[in-house]
């Protein structure tokens, strides 16, 4: 790998610009084949309709021209860990895996832990690859996947957007496939369980940049993972894009737990698709914050292929400002004795706008499903606005599956008490917005992000 | 002894209509009054005027805490400045636990209700409060940057409050289990009762209004709560019980007795007029200050549960 790649054609994206980038990379024949397919196939998909987001919204936003005259691939300022930009080295510090004390909110003084490894991208590249020499022992993978597609072609032919994401899914996911860079590749063998969390940061901070992110995660049977993701960019005068995605293989009675923290900064669009491929007995776990960038449409899908398959999938949504996200999940459920929860926590402060369509989806297959889905969603003032649309697609005939959504606005007498015990106006609400994710937050097992999320809440009050 | 509190001929307005027609009251530390009478008298209405609520809209008279009127104060600087309210129905926090809140509150308590220098600048009229708290407690920078952890505003170190939280608890004969649930969520009355009273125990007010703290509850949870406050009560603490029933009045013994009707105070006196009304009911009273019979206003109290 050379220490940059720069594309100089005039038009930044071209199959050409797909061939130097593929070229740069010394990728085997198979890739640059597999990028050059994906290109003749985002130029053949029609823009997707969801473009226009719930209801038209975004109409005006997002146009067919979303990526003129943004780069794809974009060199990393530094590959000195301490010379990163301190919004990105702060991620760094370690995090705890348990708080000594629950009731120690806001004091991380735990029982210091850290990540088992650590993985940072800062633009297009992979600037640093950490991993627990013991664990690696174990037979773990933790590399970027560009260094995956040279050391272990076998395992990125088979599961790099084969089943869970196809390049011919949308524009998006085809142009992804053509220029992707970077990216989490994790593999966990058989057997294999690892309690303290892996950590993947991605880091861009270019003002013109298409950013495709991939992280590919393949848990074995009887493996247990925990991957901790956290996007993060600052914010300025930009227009960047973030077209990531992430596929999560949690094999047979394997579990697989998968953390997110999008803090994209404030000139940032996001398109993310996030799906899971859960096998049989496998245990997967999605907690995704949504809080930063402009404009995030995101996938949050999983598939339960496997009997006995369960995934519980909780949503952390904070837009403010002038934030608009969409966030779309599918729970589907393929083959008999699956069984589902998720849960969507939203609060909307200042002007923002929010779609939220949840579905499960039972395949007629799918006999003895089992699924849960409950959207919550709080505004804190009158000029936010949320369309949210819970709804069922079922074509077994012995299943349970319910879906149910509240909407409502923050309520004054709660707020009211709080002040009555001296508490201000600030810190009330802080405490009942708290108090209203507390529902996702106390579902998550790893004492960092569960601090990390609590932040977010003061930051997104502010 | 100085006035605790004086509430000058107070007028009070709920949503326009005048249930508060001219009260005055004094309250001084060490003292328990408690204020009586019929459904619908006003007597939540005083006591949630008191406290800031903003439904309650304040008509004429003043309220004196401290030796300062503090109509223009928020509920949270009242309660910072040693003002206490225990509801009649305290409202569900869902996902707050009560050891959370408890420690957020008591934090506040202790800061008190500084007086900030009254400059333009320094206030945030909007949170009334000045504005040096907001920025340097929360320890935001203002460029969006991640938080500094080290600069967030400090709540009292854990180990601390708890000791605190613990000695309050045994005194109340509760179970620490209380602390881990959500603020009332799931609470039966008289759990929530009683969590009042731990509140006003752990907040340590100078002056405190129980509304109805007995309303609800059977007769051990009234000798409970009763009890409770009668520990409570010191030199340093000024009591208003707002009740009907003698009952928690045999546990907590009231040095004035007040009846309420019609948005006035009709009559005041020692212990004794409670035993009186509690053998004649009000009808005498009504009588006495040349009321008209009939029913009460009712709408304070169905505004309070709202």
């Amino acid at each position: 790998m050379p220490e940059t790649i720069e594309l100089t054609k005039e038009s930044n994206l071209s199959l050409a610009a797909v061939e130097e980038l593929s070229a740069a990379k010394h990728e085997p024949a198979w890739m640059m084949q597999s990028r050059r397919d994906a290109w003749e196939t985002y130029l053949q998909l029609p823009m997707a309709d969801w473009t226009r987001g719930i209801r038209g919204w975004w109409a005006g936003t997002v146009k067919e021209t979303v990526f003129d005259g943004l780069k794809p691939f974009v060199a990393a300022s530094t590959h000195d860990l301490n010379a990163l930009p301190d919004a990105a080295k702060s991620l760094l510090r370690p995090q705890p895996l348990e708080e000594a004390d629950e009731e120690d909110k806001g004091e991380v003084s735990g029982t210091s832990s850290d990540a088992a490894g650590v993985l940072v991208q800062y633009n297009s590249e992979v600037i640093s690859t950490t991993l627990a020499q013991q664990i690696r022992n174990q037979g773990v993978i933790l590399c970027s996947l560009d260094e995956a597609v040279q050391q272990h072609p076998e395992l990125v032919q088979r599961y790099f957007m084969t089943r869970a994401v196809k390049a011919s899914e949308n524009k998006f996911t085809a142009l992804h496939a053509a220029l992707w860079s970077g990216g989490v590749f994790l593999y966990v063998p058989k057997g294999v369980q690892i309690e303290q969390p892996i950590r993947a940061i991605y880091y861009m901070d270019d003002p013109a940049f298409a950013n495709f992110t991939h992280t590919l995660v393949i848990a074995e049977a009887d493996s247990h993972v925990r991957l901790v993701e956290e996007h993060v960019s600052p914010n300025g005068p930009t227009h960047s894009i973030d077209c990531g995605i992430v596929e999560i293989f949690c094999g047979t009675q394997a579990r697989t737990e998968y953390y997110d923290q999008q803090e994209w900064g404030d000139g940032v669009s996001n398109f993310a698709i996030k799906r899971a491929m859960v096998g049989k007995y496998g245990l997967h776990k999605w907690v995704v914050a949504t809080l930063g960038s402009d404009l995030t449409r995101l996938n949050l899908d999983s598939v339960l292929e496997g009997e006995g398959a369960r995934v519980e999938t909780n949503g952390f949504t904070f837009p403010n400002g002038q934030q608009h996200f969409d966030v779309r999940n599918i729970t589907r459920h393929t083959v008999p004795h699956t069984s589902a929860d998720s849960l969507f926590k939203a609060v909307l402060n200042g002007t923002s706008q929010m779609g939220f369509e949840g579905i499960i989806r039972a395949d007629k297959a799918a006999q003895d499903t089992d699924s849960h889905l409950l959207a919550n969603t709080l505004y804190l003032n009158e000029s936010c606005k949320a369309e949210v649309q819970p709804g069922l697609d079922v074509w077994a005939n012995e299943v349970r599956c319910m879906h149910g959504a509240t909407i409502g606005m923050i309520d004054d007498e709660q707020i009211f008490y709080l002040k009555s015990r001296g508490i201000p106006e600030d810190e009330a609400r802080q405490l009942i917005v708290e108090g209203f994710f507390e529902g996702v937050i106390a579902r998550v097992p790893l004492a960092g992000v569960r601090h990390r999320l609590r932040e977010s809440i003061v930051r997104k009050l502010a | 002894m100085a006035e605790e509190l004086v509430i000058k001929d107070l007028y009070v307005n709920v949503e326009d209509k005048e249930i508060i027609k001219g009260v005055s009251l004094t309250i001084n530390k060490g003292e328990v009054h408690a204020i009586m009478g019929p459904n619908g008298s006003g007597k939540s209405t005083i006591s949630n005027a008191i406290m800031g609520h903003p439904r309650y809209s304040i008509t004429g008279g003043d309220i004196i805490f401290q030796g300062e009127s503090i109509l223009g104060l928020a509920a949270d600087r009242r309660a910072r400045r040693g003002l206490f309210l225990a509801f009649q129905y305290p409202t569900t926090v869902p996902g707050v636990t009560v050891s959370n809140f408890l420690r957020t509150a008591l934090t506040n308590r202790r800061k008190g209700d500084a007086k900030p220098e009254v400059l333009p600048g320094n206030l945030n009229v909007e949170g009334d409060k000045p504005f040096y708290e907001n920025k340097a407690a929360t320890g935001l920078g203002t460029d969006g940057k991640n938080i500094d952890r080290s600069k967030r505003s400090t709540l009292i170190p854990p180990r601390e409050f708890r000791a605190i939280l613990r000695e309050k608890l045994t005194a109340l004969q509760m179970d620490e289990k209380f602390t881990k649930r959500y603020l009332n969520d799931g609470f039966s009355g008289g759990e929530k009762k009683r969590l009042e009273i731990l509140q006003m125990a752990v907040l340590n007010p100078t002056i405190a209004f129980l509304d109805e703290p007995d309303s609800g509850l059977d007769i051990d949870a009234v000798r409970i709560v009763g009890e409770g406050v009668e520990n409570l009560k010191g030199p340093n603490m000024g009591i208003v019980v707002i009740t009907h029933q003698l009952r928690i009045l045999s546990y907590l013994k009231p040095d004035f007795v007040h009846v309420m009707m019609q948005g006035r105070i009709i009559k005041s006196g020692g212990p004794e007029l409670a035993a009186q009304i509690e053998e004649q009911g009000y009808g005498w009273l009504r009588a006495e200050a040349g009321l008209p019979e009939g029913f009460e206003l009712d709408s304070d109290e169905v505004i309070t549960n709202a």
